[in-house]
Order: structure tokens, then sequence, then C-alpha cells
């Protein structure tokens, strides 16, 4: 299995940034790079390699948010051990809806509709448990600056652990691609019923894909908190975070590993960009771009802009 | 007292269903003939509300006398969204998943637009009569809500003789049934679409008319609306019209009664846990003919 080297290059290169005496908001803009590439390719793993589009994965980014933080708040356990515990119950949740859905058949936009709705009752029970969650107003996260509570005065060691996450994530799904258990998945995107006939255990795989993708985004969602220091049940639970990944993959190329990544470097810096330059309230115009960006890709670009990149190229 | 209050929680439960019918039943024609999911149904319904809101306080005229320039409007918009976005899709033969990636493009559009235009604040008109009630003892009548459930079912009815009896009804029909044949006997398909996807916009432009004096208007008002229909036609069986009634007063129930002696939080976990524990167990909706 050649790894790619590119990769490996682009990896190195990323280390090697922080050099630079670059302003940290820079460091804002490739963090936010990274996680968003982060959490489209964990997406991927289960909506772009088996096609079992998840329009709620925010659930996970907010499980594994809420999960840690709550530890850390009332407890005072440390984020690294809240991870675990935030990873183990998003598991827990993928496998409550996933196993059934996948066991009696949910597919195609229901099983989008299954995960909508599983986002949604998510953030109606973390709102109105207010006495524990802060309700609609959410959680501060008190500032102590250490190690031990994954809390750091400068950006430079997130940017580093957002690296090697992102690097971990994509390495995971290369290796999928390339491998007994990617085609698999593949021939179930392709046809699910055809791939049953061949021999495939297709609620297995689906449900493996599944718990990879959700326990790579709970990780996602550990970070966001600890990053943003402030996490509520509206941006974390709510449709558009599910959306975004969605679109960040799908605008990459969603049967791709660097699919994801790709999507995340166009949208993530031209929506920064464009915050910056119009200053509109809640950058409603990068959303409105986004949209009509998605729409151009879904019609006119199956395999995303990494697809048009790789067409031109052979050209 | 307690009778009364569970009498008055049975009122309220059918008015809520008397909302959410006239949502829904749009979405669940459009699927029931395109086989494509509308998601941005309720986005059609916040434009709407923009438009009621515009018109009534342009002309300082009541939001229900907007209905007879709010519903053309929405018609058209409907088949302008199915001409330029969901036609080219079925035209180039694309799956499943672009036709969602599209729309949720559309939601996205259509939300932020609305932003930008309108900004992020809450609107509404104050209407007088919408908000009074009539009692008949022991329940009171919220007069706009009994305007909407009024309207739903005559909606209702009216949308069965149509497609009972109407040509066009029946052409519609026949398309839903077989393409193909349809196309064999001489039916323009893609005028059925475009004036189906019409008809269901212009169903959320009647919602929308009628919703205004209840509900505040703001570019995200319109998705809750969408999740609760898509919970109803899923309950009632895609493409059910009697399902889809039968849909929208389960979940108004349960958001009435749950909503009144829990809380509306808990209200909208409940409907949305029905909706996985059916789309589990039995995904061809409760009332498959």
């Amino acid at each position: 299995m050649p790894f790619p080297r590119n990769l490996l290059i682009l990896t190195i290169l990323a280390a090697v940034i922080p050099i630079l005496p670059l302003p940290s908001y820079f460091f804002h803009i490739l963090i936010m790079l990274l996680l968003f590439s982060y959490l489209s390719t964990a997406w991927t793993i289960v909506s772009g390699y088996a096609k079992q589009i998840s329009l709620g994965h925010s659930s996970f980014v907010g499980l594994g948010a809420y999960v840690s933080t709550l530890l850390l708040i009332y407890f005072g356990v440390t984020p690294w051990f809240g991870a675990v515990a935030a990873i183990a119950v998003s598991l827990a949740v993928a496998v409550l809806i996933g196993f059934p859905a996948f066991k009696f058949g949910v597919r195609g936009p229901y099983f989008s509709f299954a995960t909508m709705a599983l986002a949604a009752i998510l953030e109606s029970i973390f709102i109105s448990a207010r006495k524990i969650t802060g309700g609609s107003l959410g959680i501060s996260i008190p500032y102590k600056e250490s190690w031990a509570y994954f809390q750091f005065s400068s950006k430079i060691p997130y940017y580093y652990i957002a690296l090697l996450t992102w690097f971990l994530a994509v390495t995971l799904a290369f290796s999928i691609e390339r491998n007994w258990f990617g085609y698999y998945l593949m021939a179930i995107r392709e046809d699910e019923d055809a791939a049953e006939a061949v021999g495939i255990n297709v609620t297995r795989s689906k449900l493996i894909a599944l718990l990879l993708s959700v326990g790579l985004t709970a990780w996602g969602g550990v970070f966001y908190a600890q990053y943003n220091l402030y996490i509520d049940p509206a941006t974390l639970f709510g449709l558009p975070l599910s959306f975004q990944i969605a679109t960040t993959s799908t605008i990459g190329n969603p049967k791709r590993w660097i699919g994801p990544t790709i999507g995340a470097l166009v949208l993530v810096p031209f929506s920064e960009i464009l915050r910056v330059v119009t200053g509109a309230t809640f950058g409603s115009l990068s959303f409105l771009l986004y949209g009509a960006l998605l729409i151009i890709v879904a019609r006119f670009l199956p395999n995303g802009l990494h697809g048009l990149m790789t067409e031109k190229a052979k050209q | 007292m307690q009778s009364e209050l569970i009498l008055q929680v049975v009122v309220n439960g059918f008015l809520t269903a008397g909302v959410y019918m006239l949502v829904a039943v749009g979405l669940n024609m459009i699927y029931g003939v395109m086989r494509v999911f509308n998601y941005a149904q309720g986005e059609l319904v916040m434009l709407g509300m923009y438009g009621a809101y515009w018109i009534s306080t342009l002309f300082n005229v009541n939001p229900y006398l907007t209905l007879p320039a709010i519903v053309p409007l929405l018609f058209m918009v409907g088949v302008g969204i199915q001409r330029f976005m969901v036609a080219p899709l079925v035209k180039r033969r694309l799956p499943p998943e672009s036709h969602v990636l599209t729309m949720i493009g559309l939601i996205f559009v259509l939300q932020y637009s609305a932003m930008l235009v309108w900004t992020s604040d809450y609107r509404n008109v104050v209407v007088p009569i919408a908000t009074t009630s009539i009692s008949i003892p022991p329940c009171q009548f919220p007069i706009g809500r009994l305007i909407v459930f009024l309207s739903s079912v005559s909606i209702a009815v009216l949308m069965f003789f149509f497609f009972k009896c109407a040509k066009m009804g029946k052409i519609i029909r026949a398309t839903c049934q077989d393409r193909e044949a349809a196309v064999y006997m001489g039916i323009n398909i893609d005028r059925v679409e475009a004036f189906t996807f019409g008809l269901g916009a212009a169903l959320a432009g009647v919602a929308a008319g009628l919703l205004l004096p209840l509900y505040y208007v703001n570019p995200f008002a319109g998705f809750p609306f969408t999740i609760i229909s898509f919970i109803i036609v899923t309950l009632g069986g895609l493409g059910n019209f009697i399902g889809a009634i039968m849909g929208s007063l389960i979940i108004g129930m349960v958001e009435s009664v749950v909503g009144t002696f829990i809380s509306p939080e808990i209200a909208s976990a409940v409907a949305f846990t029905i909706f996985v524990l059916v789309l589990i167990l039995k995904p061809s909706g409760l009332f498959e003919e």
C-alpha cells in the first residue's frame, strides 16, 4: 500500500508553520480549517464511502463537547479522560440508533431523517435539562491554563493537536479506502442488495463505518469545547453544523480520503475572508454562497472539486 | 376542573394538528407525485410569511387578505424551483443524494437571503381578532387557530375532490402511479410536475398567510415546520393522503398533551422518538393502504 507522499510533505510543512511569526488570528483560521477537515473526513467514512448520508453528525460533536465539559465542571475530570467517556457515550448512542436502523433497512433519505431527528432530540434534551446544562444559554468553561485541563494560552498547542488528529483521521480514511473493508463500503454505496448477495455483511459493515465516524466526531466535539471554552446546544447540536460538515465533504469529494480536506481548504478561508470583508451579521452572505456552491456541485460535479481537479490533471 | 383541562388539551391538540396539516399535505403531495422530498417546504412557508408581512404592513391590510397575492406568488416560486433546480437533476439522471444536497443548498440560499433582506429580527403582525377567543364552556377556542383548523380541513376536503374528480387531479394521480404509462397516454410529465410542485408551494403560501397572525417570522422560522411535516408524513406513510392527516393529529395531540403536562421540549423529544421508532419498526407508515 503506497502511502501518499504528498500528504506527508503537506503535514511536515504544516508542522513547521508556527516557526514563522504569524498573528494568532491566522492560527485560528488554520485550526478551524483542520477541525472542519477532520470532522468532514470522519463524516465521509460513513456517508461518503458507504453513502449512508448522515445529516445529524452534530449530535456527536455535541455529545462529545457536553460529556467532557460536564465531567470537567461537576467532577473535575480532566478533558483527556473526559474525551474517553465522551467517545464511549457517543458510540453507545450511535449503536442505539445505528443498529436498529441498519438492521431493519432504514435506507437513503429515511436514514438522513433519522439522524436529523436524533440531533433534534438531543438538542431539546440538553436544552430542557436546564439545571445541569444551563439550557440554551450554554456553559462557559472556567479558564485554567494547564496541560491537564487541555487549555493553553497560545494557539500553537491547539494547532498541533488539531494537525495531529487531522493527520490520523486522513490516514485512517486512506487506509480504509485501500482495504477490504473499504471495498465492502464502496460495494454497499453502489448497490446494497448486490453487496448483500455477494456475501458482504451489510449491517455490520455499515455499523462499523458509523462507529468509526462517530468516535472521531466525538473527539472533534471535545476539542471544540476546549478550544472555544464555551458551548451551547444550538451551535453544537443544531442543523447548520451538520449541514456544514456534510457540505464541506461533498464540495471536496465525498468518495475520496482527501476530498473533505479539499472542501475545507476552499470553504473555511472563503467564509472567513467573506466575513472580514463584508462584516455581515452571522456571516449570512457566506452561508448564502455555501448554498449556491452546493447546488452547483450537486448538479455538475458528482465527484466534487477534487473530481474536477483530477479530470483536469488527466487531460 | 381536571376533566375540563383535559378537554381543553384535546381541543388544543386538534388546533395544533390543523397548523401542521397545512404544511404536511403540501409536502406529501410533492413526494407522492415526484418521489422528491421538498426539504425546503418550511422555507417556502417562511418566504410566504415575509411576503404577507410586507404586504400587510405596507398597505396596512389584514394578513388574511394578503392570501390572494401570496398564494399565486408561492405557486410561481414552486414552479421555478421545480423547473430550474429539480427537473435538471432528473434529466441528468443524478442519484437521490444529489437531490438531497441540492435541497440543502436551497435551504441555505433561502434562509440566508431572507436574513440579508429582512435581518434576523423577529417580526409579527398583530391581528386583534386572531388572538381573541370564543368561549364555548368549558373550552376556549382562539379564533386565529380555529381559522387555521377550519381552513386545513376544507383544504383537505377540496384536495380530496380535486384528486378524485378534476381532470388535472386524475392526471396527477396517473403520473403518480406509473410515469411511463402516463407519458404513453400523452401526458406532459414536465408540466404535471411543475404544476404539482407549484401546488405544494401554494399550500405553503396558504399556511403562511394563516400563520402570520399567530407566529413570529424570522429567517429560520420555516425549518421546524419542515421537520414536523417529515415526521407527520413518515408516520402516515409517504404519499398517503389520509395518513398525513392522521399523522398531524397524532403529533398535534402529543405536543398538546405532553407539552401541557410535562414540558414543550420533552414534547418535541417525544414526537421525534415516535418518529424514529416508526421509521425503524414500520417504515411504510402506520396507515398503509
